[in-house]
């Protein structure tokens, strides 16, 4: 079914980022770890066509509330109301459009989320590194270079390999070259 | 920016380079070496009429990084004892060619603003093979592999993820194909493949060809951009 076109009326006053935080809040508010998950794709995807830092914190802080929403141990409620207040003071600054504060109140909910499982850490790599991880590799799905994956994430090499060896990516961009082609390329390289 | 060299391209530890070296992305080397086949790459290195060649930055994000991280920490003991050992030679690249190839393939896809595709370490490894000559590249990753054989396909790939529509700078894509010309990337599953054909997995006995196949999904689980279907395909070659 072809899209229907929006009117003019119908867009958003607010700048974009405005309303990628708001849909972030709105999903935290719920509880909405499946939304929170949409979330995350939509800001990773805005990092590679906007390439604003803002985009990549709502990403991995989207990614962070929905399995905190999911687990337990974290639901403490004075925690949350933290949270809905912090992710409230960073809407003000995205819907003036004001980055630096924006990036800088991202930061510090990032840094207050993060302590929560100081707390009762029970693996060694924690869920911001696994955020970061899972961010890079739907980069490197996308088409964006492992390299510049690692550069906007701040995720490790080894980890984004191993994740995204476990997916089905490599099936699913197809062939460039059959396996007999590479196989003989590579058949030059040896005695 | 380490590994880059303002003066004429030479090899680091190994002297002159050989015309059918080979130079090796961190990618290949970290899905070789994390899945326990690091030996099939030093057997096909005996057997090569060139060399294994790394640039000073896939050392950096092969062995020294990772050597500070628990984790990471063995599978980088095991690269810098194959390094020490003289299994690679360092290779270096101008200023030049590394800024062309940025330039070129982080400007050939636009939507609004251009598409920054790649960074400074897939850059480095191709301007270290343009650089010396050199025409085959071994390397994981695959979105400058990508780049370099079918660069449209990758262009569609985008434009389905992102849903928009992405223009083509006609001039830094004729710079970019121009640049890498010649340019072949084979991958660790082919490692495997000629590690298996010159008896490699022979040590398994009735295993052997269970264990290549084992391989091939190891190396894929590590990172290795190779789909179940061309792995099906090389256990028949």
């Amino acid at each position: 079914m072809a899209p229907t076109p929006q009117p003019a009326s119908a867009k958003s006053a607010f700048p974009p980022i405005f309303e990628c935080l708001d849909r972030l809040k709105k999903g935290f508010d719920k509880r909405d770890a499946h939304e929170l998950r949409e979330v995350m794709s939509h800001c990773a995807g805005k990092l590679i066509t906007e390439e604003q830092h803002a985009y990549f914190l709502m990403a991995l802080i989207a990614y962070i509330l929905s399995k905190i929403t999911q687990k337990p141990r974290y639901k403490d409620p004075k925690v949350f109301k933290n949270i809905e207040i912090s992710l409230g003071n960073a809407l003000v600054h995205a819907k003036l459009n004001n980055t630096s504060a924006l990036n800088q109140s991202l930061d510090v909910l990032l840094a207050s989320i993060t302590e929560l499982e100081k707390v009762d850490r029970r693996f060694v790599t924690n869920v911001v590194e696994k955020g970061r991880t899972k961010i890079a590799a739907l980069l490197y799905a996308q088409g964006i270079s492992l390299n510049r994956a690692m550069t906007l994430t701040g995720a490790r090499k080894q980890e984004v390999l191993s994740y995204t060896g476990h997916t089905m990516m490599a099936d699913r961009f197809g062939r460039t070259l059959s396996a007999l082609e590479r196989l003989k390329n590579a058949r030059k390289i040896v005695k | 920016m380490p590994g880059r060299s303002s003066s004429e391209p030479q090899g680091g530890k190994i002297g002159k380079i050989r015309p059918d070296s080979v130079v090796c992305d961190s990618s290949s080397l970290i899905s070789l070496t994390d899945s326990g086949l690091l030996g099939a790459l030093m057997l096909v290195e005996q057997r090569m009429k060139g060399d294994l060649l790394v640039t000073a930055g896939v050392i950096g994000e092969s062995i020294t990084n990772p050597m500070k991280v628990p984790e990471y920490s063995f599978s980088a003991v095991r690269l810098k004892r194959a390094l020490d050992s003289g299994a690679f030679g360092i290779v270096k690249f101008s200023d030049n060619t590394f800024d062309r190839i940025l330039n070129a393939a982080n400007n050939m896809f636009y939507t609004s603003r251009p598409f920054h595709l790649v960074n400074h370490g897939e850059a480095e490894m191709l301007a270290a093979a343009i650089d010396n000559n050199l025409t085959t590249l071994l390397m994981d990753e695959r979105t400058t592999r990508a780049l370099i054989e079918a660069p449209m396909e990758l262009k569609n790939h985008l434009e389905n993820e992102f849903r928009i529509r992405i223009n083509v700078n006609q001039d830094m894509f004729a710079e970019f194909k121009e640049m890498t010309r010649g340019l072949q990337v084979i991958r660790s599953a082919e490692i495997v493949a000629l590690a298996n054909e010159r008896g490699y997995f022979k040590k398994y006995g009735d295993l052997s060809s269970q264990a290549y196949e084992a391989a091939l999904h190891a190396i894929k689980f590590n990172g290795c951009s190779i789909g179940f279907d061309e792995i099906k395909e090389l256990t028949r070659l």
